[in-house]
């Protein structure tokens, strides 16, 4: 394709368009489009396995079922091992000491660093700091029953969007051929091809996607465990989910684990044992480490996982975090990036197609017309 | 509902049992792949695709006729006329190059459409019967070396 037939502001321009009203349909229509959405990254990630087993020769129903069966079998035994270890009644009782304790890190930090610049004083920070925390110590039950009702308002999510993704393994070829059977015939194999590349290159992104944040979730998960952080469970977890949203997540994951290693120390650390390292800079080895994850990940695993096709430029995927989590909230932030892809995706394919070189069919019959 | 959907599926059965490409297929494996193909409906005198186009892959005749035409000098010279059994486009569906030809509906005509997409999948999902469609693809392909070749030859000879 030649330079000039490719309109790349235009393109930024409709994208960021679409996002906005997706982001909005998403504000206005939460309770649908939510699951739908969910269901369809479920359904790409879950095909893999499905395609794999009906090649074995397996009919599409068994495959499926398979499938789920072992989703399910693997959630019932790791579902306790996972409560024991993220172990609730501790955490109830260690929030409120993470909270205090990074507030004195910081109390202790801004009163070493008032000593030292006069000008810090007049801003008043201390004070600020403390109300700040006593407050946050004081409202944390409310906020936490808060949570977790929030997160009651999702469990209908947890049994419709696997029953949604249910129906589109099952049925996914019938209804990709249902969606494109009103394409009038003249546009039919170009709708096709559309449809097709499209398809292709969303599920490569978001298995890709979700193969990234497995790793690096794990990766920061095991670094933990190793620096002697007992909530290492709960952390790699929430890097996993927070790798999702684009230079924000992993900061803010990595603000969390600094947060809670500052009190956290209690743990058998390898690290300190093996190489000697004093045990009191272990918030400083988290940064670290999550530097060497953030390093490793964007080194490695995304040229390795995405490829080259799904590159987006950063600018956009700024404008897509702020639509998200302007117009969507949480939920915008963590589909920010894999709504984005699929809507990138979408208009590239279709301006390819759109401004396909058009050749000319036969000679022109010059003569005739002269003469 | 079940019952019609089956019997459209012995119907089209019928039809592809008859075509050269998918004729080695039995019941089961036409079950198994029939979700993957595209009914169209062509009315008498429409356009199916047209020489150069970007094309994606065979189109097989389930009613009606098709006329297959190239253009010659700019002059429209009929290649030939296809009825129910028969199939176009293959070139198309192996290499996914352009169309050789332009093909037109002759009077109402229903086709089946199988596409490269299709056929990518059936070799991930079904190798065993995307190997049946392809050998008997390359069978037809190298019938049509083989008649272009003699062509030749015999035109060299005069």
């Amino acid at each position: 394709m030649s330079p000039h037939s490719n309109p790349v502001i235009l393109r930024w321009v409709f994208v960021v368009v679409t996002l906005i009203l997706f982001f909005s349909s998403l504000r206005i229509a939460a309770w649908i489009i939510g699951p739908l959405v969910s269901a369809f990254i479920m359904y790409y990630i879950l095909s893999p396995p499905v395609d794999f087993l009906e090649a074995k020769g397996l009919s599409r129903t068994w495959s499926v079922v398979i499938v789920y069966f072992a989703l399910v079998i693997i959630s019932v035994v790791s579902g306790p091992f996972i409560v024991h270890w993220l172990d609730p009644n501790e955490l109830q009782k260690n929030v409120p000491q993470y909270i205090q304790n990074a507030g004195d890190t910081l109390k202790n930090t801004l009163t070493h660093m008032e000593a030292k610049f006069d000008f810090l004083k007049k801003a008043d920070l201390i004070p600020k700091l403390m109300t700040f925390t006593t407050r946050l110590e004081k409202d944390l039950p409310t906020y936490v029953v808060k949570g977790v009702l929030g997160l009651l308002g999702y469990l209908p999510f947890v049994i419709i969007v696997p029953y949604i993704a249910f129906y589109f393994l099952l049925d996914g070829r019938g209804f990709k051929r249902e969606m494109i059977r009103g394409v009038p015939n003249r546009f039919f194999e170009d709708a096709l091809r559309l449809f097709y590349k499209v398809d292709v290159q969303i599920a490569q992104f978001l298995r890709g996607l979700f193969i990234e944040s497995l790793i690096v979730g794990t990766l920061a998960g095991v670094g933990l465990k190793l620096l002697g952080i007992d909530q290492y469970i709960l952390l790699g977890v929430l890097t996993g989910l927070f790798n999702v949203v684009p230079y924000v997540g992993p900061l803010v994951a990595a603000l969390f684990a600094i947060v809670i290693s500052v009190t956290d120390q209690t743990g058998f650390s390898f690290f300190t044992y093996f190489t000697g390292a004093p045990a009191q800079y272990t918030p400083f080895y988290v940064l670290v480490l999550y530097i060497l994850v953030r390093l490793f990940d964007d080194v490695v695993i995304i040229p390795v996982v995405m490829g080259k096709s799904m590159h987006m430029h950063p600018l956009l995927v700024v404008l897509a975090i702020f639509c998200g989590g302007e117009l969507g909230g949480i939920l915008g932030l963590i589909l920010a990036l894999p709504s984005l892809g699929v809507i990138h995706v979408t208009y590239q394919i279709l301006f390819e197609i759109l401004s396909k070189r058009r050749e000319v069919q036969g000679t022109l019959a010059t003569k005739t017309f002269w003469t | 509902m079940f019952f019609s959907k089956l019997r459209r599926t012995r119907e089209l059965f019928v039809v592809i049992k008859k075509s050269q490409v998918f004729q080695d297929l039995t019941m089961l494996e036409w079950r198994r792949i029939e979700s993957i193909m595209h009914e169209r409906h062509f009315q008498n005198g429409e356009l199916v695709f047209a020489e150069g186009e970007e094309g994606m892959g065979l189109y097989l005749i389930l009613s009606g006729r098709v006329q297959m035409a190239r253009n010659v000098d700019n002059v429209l010279k009929e290649l030939g006329q296809l009825k129910r059994g028969e199939s176009f486009g293959e070139l198309t569906l192996i290499d996914g190059s352009g169309r050789t030809a332009q093909a037109v509906a002759m009077e109402n005509t229903q086709l089946l459409g199988f596409f490269r997409p299709a056929l990518l999948d059936l070799m991930q999902r079904e190798p065993r019967i995307a190997a049946k469609v392809y050998s008997r693809l390359a069978e037809q392909a190298a019938q049509r070396l083989r008649r272009l070749l003699e062509d030749k030859k015999l035109a060299e000879s005069f």
